[in-house]
């Protein structure tokens, strides 16, 4: 007994000891710093599958306006009414909040910017006031000041750590972007077109990246997304942002000779901007990107769905109408441009359905990307008008392996082109040398990455009516017209036994990219027609007939 | 009866050294139960100290890189009245000698804001606050893990051009430099470079408008090859991502511990900085507070790092 208790007795000293070594040496001062974003990632489970469209909310908008001075919506369209509710007090008390802030001279006015997944995010603007109607003020994404990011699920609010898995993800783009738009902002000056500062002071680059890191840090920020940027906004900042003094030259603008500019240019190289947006594409954060899954719910919360985008970071009314058709072996990367809305007909879409089973026929039992570029033009034939559209594929066969790690790029770089390349304009030109087929030609365009396993370029084009109903170029045109044109000598230098055998394969092309040698193009561009086989050709606009008369009798 | 005297002599010594043996195990007990007590009486002082309520108004300015700081003070010595205007590091020291401000916490003062304190007939007063490091990173791939002082200036200068001879593969140095009078470009030679002039920097390594450093460090082609430089402050709050890391320099990696002990080699700090003759009871207190435990802790909080203790 004694001898137990002597060595509790031990224990207990020994206890006690290492508890004040343990308070005395480690204790100490405990600071975590709070406001140092941690770099571990978070939780991977919502991480966003860009290969997948995105659901647009099943909610509509109900107007809201008091006089001219206020604007904003409210929603109605879910299944639980009393989440309804609280969403719209939510909207209402954040407008109560915000009128509060603004002078009488100006007006408040909301935009929606994201409504799809089951997320909403709403912008608030305001502008001076002025006899138009308050709804067509626009409170567009560069133009809100404040915002209000909901989870339509819950009603509560959306962070900044809902868009990405990690915070930190954010706080790195800031910095990457932030440090060229800052330096940007002090080096180029001129308000009608791009010039050089001629005394640039970058000195202040990191100063100023470092205050816009710290406001972030400190959640001193608002921002709002739509379906492919997130938009930060500080306030109380001071940006250095030298501009060209224009209507009045202060003592603050100094002379300067700019390169490329004639006339002196005067430019004030203290002007501070005190609110600072930066926008962050979610194509550079792809793989960290939840916001698109993050509050999907198995069961639909709407009394009816809302429609399918078929591709991310594409707005549902992109006019391009980009597409991505995926089955196991290939992915079809499809694009149509339109001109206008009223050139979405019935066409389009028989169109789709009869190329992709055209394009089958390039299929090979491996890994199939084709790239599909298209766009329509009209035709007029006895008054009536026909839509022509044509599309330009490339076929890519590749291993298993290179497909897989190439899908996503070729998912951004779609957008990329789309958005960035000159309104789908440039968007997979091909480049034509002379006289060449394009199964035969230098790869010019289409995917760079991907010119190794390049297979095949095949030219497609389809005539429709208004109906919809196909029509063969055979069928368009006027064999009798043609045969008046087409000289006999023509035939000498080909393989057909006659004038209606060439007629009969022979081919509209709208476009100055392609031609076709081997056959009879004809070629209708640029307010010219012009006859075209085997190198030789015959231009039936001049001078003295214009297109109109020649395309009456050709397309009789 | 041998056998039995044994046994009680042995029972005696066993009893002895376990008295022994207690005895030292109670004092050392009693020796840290003592530190503690001590440690908690003085924290208890301290926050008596520090609870006393100032009305008067004190106004301060900071830099830039010192801004996240002053507002961490303004919250959490919530006992003073302190109204932050603030400027960046000259205009605060021109409110400090024109008298528009109390007190501010900046970076070392310039010749030529001396200067222009002397001009107006005043003198800075300027004492250390928080402790600074100034630090070289690349991106992880890059084999090399340390620098002398003496390499680093020499690569600098130009005289060393290729990691291979700093221990690493064989491949040029790309070393960025800053825009001059920013604040990296004015540390670097101030605290690491010692009157050497420095190499005038290639096209590419001169970072001047259309990629950040941080962009061409970790993510550029070339990351690896590269070299860049900032304070610690700067670095671990902008560019701290899992593609970079730091050189450690003369053997010392760079940290917040190697930092406040200094340690590491290329330290600086940044300063409060008053007018000397200033007699205010309210401001000395504050630049009291600051440089308190309690001033300290919350500087470490805000993610700067305390002064050597």
């Amino acid at each position: 007994m004694k001898r137990v208790l002597k060595v509790l007795v031990i224990l207990l000293l020994i206890g006690v000891l290492g508890t004040e070594i343990y308070l005395y040496f480690f204790k100490g001062d405990n600071t975590d710093n709070p406001l140092k974003i941690s770099n571990e990632k978070q939780e991977t489970k919502y991480l966003v599958d860009i290969y997948s469209g995105y659901q647009l909310n099943g909610i509509t908008f109900k107007d809201v306006k008091e006089k001219n001075d206020v604007y904003y919506k409210t929603i109605t369209g879910l299944k639980d009414k009393e989440l309804e509710r609280k969403i719209n007090s939510k909207i209402k008390d954040k407008v109560e909040n915000l009128k509060k802030d603004i002078d009488r001279k100006h007006n408040l006015v909301a935009g929606i910017f994201a409504n799809y997944e089951n997320t909403l995010s709403i912008g608030f603007c305001s502008f001076e006031k002025d006899e138009y109607p308050i709804e067509d003020s626009g409170c567009y994404f560069y133009d809100q000041f404040d915002s209000l990011n909901i989870d339509l699920t819950t009603g509560n609010d959306i962070k900044i750590e809902d868009i990405t898995n990690a915070k930190s993800i954010i706080k790195d783009q800031i910095v990457k972007i932030g440090y060229e738009e800052l330096s940007k902002s002090i080096g180029l000056v001129c308000g009608g077109g791009p010039c050089q500062n001629p005394d640039p002071d970058y000195s202040v680059v990191e100063d100023e990246l470092l205050s816009l890191v710290n406001k972030f840090n400190n959640n001193d920020y608002v921002f709002v997304y739509n379906h492919d940027n997130l938009m930060l906004k500080f306030k109380n900042v001071k940006i250095l942002s030298p501009e060209m003094c224009f209507d009045k030259v202060t003592k603050d603008c100094k002379k300067y000779k700019v390169k490329g500019i004639e006339e002196p240019v005067y430019i004030n190289q203290n002007n501070y901007v005190t609110e600072y947006q930066l926008y962050i594409p979610f194509t550079n954060i792809v793989d960290n990107l939840t916001i698109y899954d993050k509050f999907k719910t198995n069961d639909s919360i709407y009394e009816k769905d809302g429609k399918k985008v078929n591709v991310k970071f594409f707005s549902e009314d992109e006019y391009s109408h980009p597409d991505m058709i995926e089955s196991d072996n290939s992915l079809i990367d499809y694009n149509l441009f339109y001109y206008n809305d009223e050139d979405t007909t019935d066409a389009s879409l028989s169109v789709k359905k009869n190329l992709i089973n055209e394009m089958k026929a390039l299929e090979t039992n491996k890994f199939n990307i084709y790239n599909v570029f298209g766009s329509t033009n009209f035709l007029n034939k006895n008054d009536e008008e026909y839509s022509y559209i044509y599309f330009d594929v490339r076929h890519y066969n590749l291993p298993e392996r290179i497909y897989k790690n190439n899908r996503e790029k070729i998912y951004l770089d779609k957008y990329n082109k789309v958005v960035h390349g000159g309104g789908g304009a440039g968007y997979n030109s091909y480049e034509i040398k002379n006289n060449s087929n394009p199964d035969d030609s230098k790869f010019e365009y289409g995917y760079e990455f991907l010119k190794d396993y390049m297979n095949k370029g095949a030219f497609f084009y389809y005539i429709y009516d208004k109906d919809g109903e196909e029509v063969q170029t055979e069928d368009f045109v006027s064999h009798d017209y043609l045969k008046s044109v087409i000289p006999d000598s023509w035939l000498s230098l080909g393989n057909y036994k006659n004038v209606e055998a060439m007629i009969k394969d022979s081919l509209i092309i709208m476009s100055e990219d392609y031609s076709y040698p081997d056959k009879l193009v004809i070629f209708d561009y640029g307010g010219d027609v012009i006859l075209k086989y085997k190198g030789k050709q015959i231009k039936l606009t001049n001078d003295n007939v214009d297109y109109d008369e020649i395309a009456e009798q050709l397309y009789s | 009866m041998e056998k039995e005297e044994v046994k009680v002599k042995e029972k005696k010594k066993s009893k002895k050294g376990y008295v022994i043996f207690l005895t030292i195990l109670l004092v050392t007990v009693l020796v840290f139960g003592g530190l503690l007590v001590k440690r908690i009486i003085d924290d208890k002082k301290v926050e008596e100290l520090d609870s006393k309520t100032y009305e008067k108004e004190v106004k301060i300015d900071a830099s830039l890189a010192t801004q996240p700081l002053t507002d961490a003070y303004i919250k959490g010595l919530d006992n003073f009245n302190i109204k932050a205007d603030y400027s960046n590091t000259d205009p605060a020291y021109t409110k400090l000698i024109n008298k528009k401000v109390d007190l501010i916490v900046v970076t070392e003062p310039s010749k030529e804001e001396m200067q222009r304190a002397k001009d107006a007939g005043v003198e800075l007063n300027v004492t250390p606050v928080v402790n600074e490091g100034f630090v070289f990173y690349t991106n992880k791939k890059n084999s090399v893990n340390n620098l002398t002082l003496d390499q680093i200036r020499k690569i600098y200068t130009g005289e060393i051009t290729n990691w291979k001879e700093v221990g690493g593969k064989d491949a040029k140095i790309i070393a960025y430099q800053r825009p001059v009078n920013s604040g990296s470009q004015t540390g670097i030679l101030s605290l690491v470079m010692n009157g050497l002039k420095m190499k005038d920097p290639t096209k590419e390594e001169f970072i001047e408008s259309m990629a950040g450093i941080i962009d061409v460090v970790s993510n550029y082609e070339n990351g690896e090859n590269a070299i860049g430089y900032s304070y610690y402050y700067y670095a671990t709050t902008m560019y701290g991502n899992d593609n970079m890391k730091f050189f450690k320099v003369n053997g010392v990696a760079p940290n917040h511990d190697t930092i406040q002990n200094e340690s590491y080699p290329i330290i600086t700090s940044y300063y409060i900085v008053t007018l000397k003759g200033n007699n205010d009871d309210t401001t000395n207190k504050l630049k009291k507070a600051l440089l308190s435990k309690r001033g300290q802790k919350i500087a470490k909080e805000a993610g700067y790092i305390e002064l050597n203790k």
